[in-house]
């Protein structure tokens, strides 16, 4: 299970995006907030490019717009300046900045320019304390979620029983999680919730920040909630909002699997209703059952298949974590970013099925070699495994982040037993429109 | 709720007929203005992407090579090298001992991987500031590899995207004239600032052929270092996309004495204009004006009656163009008169003073004309000037959908042929499609459902 490809010192077509990039989608689900990317014009500029492809949704992301003089000297005043224009413009009530690459090289202290912040806005201004080159997107998500719960003026009210705190998921996850959530919980706080910013509806005007979001005021709370559950490998770093509640204020703290698939949701639904004291409501059973039913119909397709599964740490596990509760082999779990104990990881998510290879810091091109002279049935993952689902000719199967070829993307269900059969219906469904394709025959019954 | 303009940014908005004095521009993104603009990086990443048998080589983190992935249409008629992803990928230990070793073993593994014609390194703003000596590194994988390695210089932070233009034609310059040019005969041309976004360049070297123009090279569509390696031996530069590639054209006026004149091939007046151009240089030989006037009629002759038929439709519709250069600009007012629509608002990212008076001259009075702007005040415009169609880039998309209206990509990520006769008809075909699609009549500016309210 070592790396079998040759070790190159070059990225190809990677299977990453950058730190900032998660810090602007993690503020994508705050209320009334606003992300400045501290750095060149370009980052911000880029990442809403990136990220309005996937999400087809206004992406309005401010930057410092450093020149020659600020990376010289410093963009503390790029950074004021920057601040008061998006306080005078979007009217924010919380400001988040994320260093960049290039501001983090050249030293600029931002926890310490927003301290010190003696400006006319009257946002909170709080800094993104992350590595910026070191990982990727998600430890700018998780990142930026830390650095709010943690920088935020805390309020003296409790306000909900349990924090959630998501990994990257679709807004479709996201509604269906508060949703969950709800049927334990009267009152829970799920953040980042970019389930209305990032999938909503047109306006007719333009509204300088999207409603919805995580309320401020939850996340000032968040200190006094019963417990917390994440999901993500990530939570034991330095890095996690759960984390750093449970050390500081004793918040109690559930580091779940994924909520991929019925085990990983098996264990949330068991979490909430014993904390809440609830019996599993009735939709849910069902749900459940009608998934149990819809494998039963399925199984025939799916034994044995054989698997790629590519992406962020997290998805990978919950994804093969799927396949292997499904009888589908996930032949190859790739993450796209550096994750040191990644093998453990998702070796403890597999109960039936072997992995060939396990491997984080995997980019396109080591996949490629990893996948050559082997069969596989299929890819699942982003749209950036195209061009080698289409060099191979294996079938892709689209979920996760981004998608920038097909659309839905936000739309898609991961999580919870509704996302499993949705997982369900569209690998089984893609099995079949193979096999159907590839017949001579082309029988209409299946 | 915030206000739309800021202060620092009224003089970068201009009102044909009621704003006093003229626009500024050509100044540095405001910071928290939001701006639709990229960096210098993005200015050399987009001129030079579509260079097909070249290595584009990343130095720097991750995110930069990410994001422009395969990232234009750009098509090849043969090698694809151009729509991969290349990156040093620095880590913490890469920027704490310099980037030197890791991008010298980069460009060589790589270069003996793909094979490559030449190697452009871009600097991304760590490259530049953790000092790297990029030209160094380049020389010495040079001469290993035995082809060009071209440091880029497009450190994000060193200016505008017009600067990352000029560091791409630099490296340019760079290969121009290096090449054999025996056997280019007088009538030859360099199409330059033209990026076969879906196949536009082939069409266009189609006309010039017929005409009985040779074309040495395109730069940078369907680009080869081979044929851009000989384009010193044209005789004429016909430059397009005024903006990235007049820096080159200035070089090689400079260097080996090739004119240049300016074209659009977007719009039938225009299009007909840069074919008439080159055969009015090339007046010693009186067969090319009668070749290309036939050219022009053929062609019209056969897309006249559809956009007929799109004019009936669209007449009287108003849009509102937010394009890069300024250059797209003027042709997009053209090419939508000739439908009977209007452009109430017109600005780009890139403009420069002369651009902007230009566009002054073509444009409606009480046209909203914009220089470097961003979601607020399009929206606010948008809706001001009642317009049905948006055209812009991917960013510009949301506005317009959020808004209710329809919108045609007009950006360098678009699949589909804008220029030449035959994209004006797909253009119309867009556009007609944006602006018909009964979807907008659920919009809720349309579509006021009293229960629902």
């Amino acid at each position: 299970m070592n790396k079998k490809t040759p070790d190159y010192v070059s990225t190809s077509n990677p299977c990453k995006v950058c730190s900032p990039l998660g810090v602007s989608l993690a503020v994508k689900g705050l209320e009334n907030a606003m992300s400045i990317m501290h750095g060149s014009q370009g980052c911000a500029t880029y990442i809403r490019r990136y990220m309005i492809s996937h999400f087809k949704e206004p992406l309005d992301i401010a930057s410092s717009s450093f020149d020659e003089r600020s990376a010289v000297f410093g963009g503390k005043r790029n950074l004021r300046a920057a601040i008061e224009n998006v306080s005078l413009k979007y009217d924010p009530e919380l400001i988040v900045v994320a260093p960049t690459c290039l501001s983090e090289t050249i030293g600029d202290d931002l926890r310490a320019y927003c301290r010190n912040f003696d400006s006319t806005t009257s946002a909170e201004v709080l800094s993104v304390s992350m590595p910026t080159y070191t990982s990727a997107h998600l430890v700018g998500f998780y990142g930026a979620v830390r650095s709010v719960v943690a920088g935020k003026e805390k309020g003296d009210e409790k306000r909900q029983a349990v924090n959630i705190f998501p990994s990257m998921v679709s807004p479709a996850d996201l509604r269906y999680l508060k949703e969950i959530v709800g049927s334990f919980f009267d009152k829970s706080m799920v953040m980042p919730d970019y389930s209305e910013t990032l999938d909503g509806e047109i306006w007719g005007e333009y509204i300088p920040i999207a409603p919805g979001g995580t309320p401020q005021k939850d996340i000032a709370s968040a200190h006094k909630a019963d417990f917390s559950i994440s999901f993500s490998p990530y939570t034991k770093e330095d890095i996690s909002a759960a984390c750093w509640l449970e050390e500081e204020y004793g918040v109690e703290h559930f580091d779940l699997l994924p909520p991929i698939g019925i085990r990983g949701t098996d264990e949330l639904i068991d979490v909430l209703s014993q904390k809440s004291g609830r019996d599993v409501p009735r939709n849910l059973v069902r749900e459940r059952a009608r998934l149990i039913d819809a494998l039963a119909d399925s199984h025939k397709y799916t034994f044995g298949k054989r698997a790629v599964v590519y992406g962020d740490g997290d998805f990978v596990a919950g994804i093969a974590s799927f396949l292997d509760e499904i009888g589908i082999v996930p032949v190859i779990c790739a993450c796209g970013t550096p994750f040191p104990r990644f093998e453990e990881y998702l070796k403890n998510s597999l109960e039936e099925t072997e992995p060939e290879y396990i491997g984080a810091d995997v980019d396109f091109r080591d996949l490629e070699e990893l996948m050559e002279g082997k069969e596989y049935d299929f890819m699942i993952g982003s749209s950036k495994g195209y061009p080698l689902s289409r060099k191979r000719g294996i079938p892709l199967v689209r979920c996760g982040f981004p998608i920038h070829d097909r659309i839905g993307g936000p739309r898609f269900l991961h999580v919870g037993y509704e996302g499993a059969l949705n997982l369900l219906d569209t690998i089984v469904n893609t099995l079949l429109t193979k096999k159907q394709d590839d017949s001579t025959v082309g029988y209409s019954y299946l | 709720m915030g206000s739309a303009i800021l202060k620092d940014r009224e003089n970068q908005i201009f009102i044909k007929e009621q704003s006093q004095g003229e626009i500024t521009c050509e100044k540095s993104s405001l910071a928290g203005s939001v701006s639709q603009r990229a960096c210098v990086f993005c200015g050399s990443r987009v001129v030079l992407y579509p260079v097909a048998d070249a290595l584009h080589i990343v130095h720097g983190p991750i995110g930069c090579a990410s994001f422009t992935w395969d990232i234009r249409g750009s098509l090849s008629s043969g090698p694809e090298l151009h729509r991969l992803s290349f990156s040093t990928d620095l880590r913490e230990m890469d920027v704490i001992q310099g980037g030197e070793k890791k991008l010298e073993r980069a460009i060589s593994e790589l270069g003996e991987l793909h094979k490559p014609s030449a190697v452009f390194v871009y600097a991304t703003c760590i490259a530049g500031i953790i000092g790297d000596d990029i030209a160094a590194v380049c020389r010495r994988t040079a001469e290993k590899l035995g082809v060009p390695v071209l440091p880029v210089h497009s450190e994000g932070f060193k200016g505008t995207k017009k600067d990352g233009y000029k560091a791409a034609c630099d490296a340019l310059a760079k290969i121009v004239g290096t090449g054999d040019i025996s056997g280019i005969p007088e009538v030859s041309i360099n199409i330059l600032g033209e990026f076969n976004l879906a196949g536009e360049a082939w069409m266009i070297e189609d006309y010039y052929r017929r005409m009985g123009v040779e074309v040495v090279s395109v730069l940078t569509g369907d680009g080869r270092i081979g044929k851009i390696s000989r384009a010193h031996g044209a005789s004429l530069n016909v430059v397009q996309c005024s903006g990235s590639l007049t820096y080159l054209a200035e070089h090689m006026k400079e260097k080996y004495g090739i004119p240049y004149i300016r074209v659009s091939y977007f719009g039938i007046e225009d299009q007909s204009r840069a074919l008439y151009d080159v055969a009015d240089f090339f007046s010693f030989n009186p067969g090319l004006r009668t070749k290309a006037e036939e050219i022009v009629r053929e062609e019209i002759s056969v897309i006249m009656p559809r956009i007929q038929y799109y004019r009936e439709k669209l007449a009287g519709k108003k849009a509102a163009v937010y394009v890069g250069g300024a250059f797209k600009a003027f042709s997009l007012i053209k090419a939508l008169r000739l439908i009977d629509m209007s452009v109430v608002i017109a600005g780009s990212q890139t403009g420069n003073k002369n651009d902007y008076k230009q566009l002054e001259e073509l444009c409606d009075p009480g046209t909203v004309i914009l220089d470097d702007s961003n979601p607020l005040e399009l929206s606010r415009f948008v809706l001001e000037k009642k317009a049905d169609l948006f055209i812009g880039g991917v960013k510009e998309r949301p506005i317009a959908y959020k808004l209710g209206i329809g919108f045609c990509d007009h950006n360098h990520e678009r699949k589909i042929a804008l220029a030449g006769y035959e994209g004006m008809i797909n253009f119309y075909k867009e556009v007609y499609s944006s602006v018909m699609s009964p979807v907008w009549k659920f919009a809720p500016r349309n579509n006021r459902r009293k229960s629902h309210e």
